[in-house]
């Protein structure tokens, strides 16, 4: 599909979400939610005293009883369905010609955890600020997101042996 | 002094619990179906191809384990398990469960003596090995020689056993959601549809493997119109079955029931396996595993959603 059929997609599902939600898209709160579920399997106990992960789990409260994790959800289905109406779906992972892909995995496990902690600080990810914020034409995520860009370029020289 | 006026014996003054059934028994539900589904396809190959290697022949050697894995957590659900041996002391022709566990047992011998016949074209080691112990030698013969009725007796009894697992709940007249006559039907081709992604899973051939995908559509796609049906018998039935209903129409269920049971759970498979059909490269166990998830799932949320819903309010 073309990339910018794409993007126009997005428009579209980010401008129905807002229609029929009132609210935009997101994405790292569904993975927040699945975290705090684990952790009340482990200890309802330490969920209940943490502040943070009380709002979400305290009780007999479901954390994923929430939209988001429905989108997450619908995300990765519809991911599956395109993969597999274009023919893509097929256990696979892409790493630079330089590293194994253990050690893919191992750095995408880590720019993961880096983003996920990023992202709780600043009470949101990227498809938050950058769709939700940007479609809404507020400055702050504008702001944000072209430092997001900034940060990523200058980072990117010393991890580059990764890709190249 | 409190009143309480009611025409049914299961309420909270005489059984204090209600809400009793939790993963046993959906797992059961699942297995019973599943194997019965196995059945059904195995006694169907036989009866169309004799005996010869086909993927749904082969997979009758597993139908005994399945069920006992079933019938295992059956028995864990038990409050009294030492009196499990009392359901063979009688037979109620009114009680589903009566039912059950005549049907349960006459499974295993006539199962059996399916793969006993069939062993020899799809299974050979374990020919050779049971060739080797002489005293099953006329046990064998016998199977071979009668193929086809035993294969019809398979038959009737995989069609029973995925009947009655719906009808196991459609009976309790206390549980709207479950008091449907659908459900036997319902339960039934759930079983089929899951046992024909196990058997595409397992099939060598692709000819074969395609069969099974189509017939698997098929199933599915009957599925959700006895889903569909059973919606609006409710909606359109008395008082107490549209209150039932409205647990997947707009009340607490309604998410894990469109979301899991019918999007994920039917759509996403049956549309995984029509681009399977068109031949888009796909990795083999997904539109299986996603069917067998879903007929897991959707046991889950029928005792669930009959064990919520009730003619009295208490």
């Amino acid at each position: 599909m073309s990339p910018y059929l794409a993007g126009i997609g997005l428009g579209v599902v980010l401008l129905l979400a807002f229609l029929i939600s009132g609210r935009g898209l997101g994405a790292s709160g569904a993975i927040m939610r699945t975290v705090v579920q684990a952790e009340k399997v482990v200890s309802q106990a330490h969920v209940d005293q943490n502040f943070y992960l009380s709002k979400y789990g305290k009780g007999d409260q479901n954390p994923w009883d929430n939209w988001l994790v429905l989108l997450a959800l619908g995300v990765l289905t519809g991911g599956m369905i395109s993969g597999a109406m274009s023919g893509r779906l097929r256990k696979q992972i892409n790493h630079g010609p330089q590293i194994s892909p253990r050690k893919r995995l191992l750095f995408a496990m880590l720019g993961g955890a880096l983003f996920g902690f990023g992202a709780r600080l600043a009470r949101g990810c990227t498809s938050g600020v950058a769709l939700s914020g940007g479609a809404s034409m507020a400055a702050g995520s504008w702001i944000t997101m072209l430092c997001i860009f900034a940060g990523a370029y200058a980072m990117a020289w010393f991890v580059r042996r990764l890709w190249i | 002094m409190h009143e309480f006026i009611t025409t049914q014996k299961l309420n909270h003054l005489i059984d204090p619990v209600l809400h009793i059934w939790q993963w046993q028994i959906p797992v059961y539900l699942f297995i019973g179906g599943l194997t019965a589904g196995l059945m059904i396809l195995g006694a169907v190959s036989v009866l169309r191809d004799k005996a010869r290697p086909t993927a749904p022949q082969k997979l009758l050697l597993f139908i005994l384990p399945i069920l006992a894995v079933g019938m295992f957590t059956l028995f864990l659900d038990l409050e009294h398990k030492v009196n499990v041996w009392r359901f063979y002391t009688t037979f109620r022709v009114t009680s589903p469960m009566s039912w059950g566990s005549w049907i349960l047992l006459c499974v295993v011998p006539v199962s059996l003596l399916l793969l006993l016949g069939t062993m020899a074209e799809n299974w050979p080691e374990l020919q050779t090995w049971v060739e080797k112990r002489r005293r099953f030698d006329a046990l064998v013969q016998f199977a071979r020689q009668r193929l086809k009725p035993i294969a019809g007796v398979t038959l009737v009894l995989g069609f029973a056993l995925g009947i009655y697992t719906g009808i196991l709940l459609s009976a309790y007249g206390a549980r709207p959601f479950w008091n449907t006559s659908v459900l036997g039907l319902l339960f039934l081709v759930s079983g089929l549809s899951s046992a024909a992604a196990l058997v595409q899973w397992a099939s060598k051939s692709e000819a074969e493997a395609h069969f099974y995908t189509l017939l698997d559509v098929g199933l599915i796609a009957g599925e959700l119109l006895l889903i569909g049906l059973m919606l609006i018998g409710m909606v359109s039935g008395p008082a107490r079955q549209q209150s039932a209903a409205t647990l997947v129409l707009g009340g607490p269920l309604t998410v894990f029931f469109w979301v899991f049971v019918v999007m994920l759970g039917l759509l996403l498979p049956v549309l995984l396996e029509i681009f399977h059909l068109k031949g888009r490269p796909l990795p083999r166990f997904l539109a299986p595993a996603l069917v067998l998830a879903g007929g897991l799932i959707f046991r889950f949320f029928i005792v669930e959603a009959g064990q919520i819903t009730t003619w009295i309010s208490y």
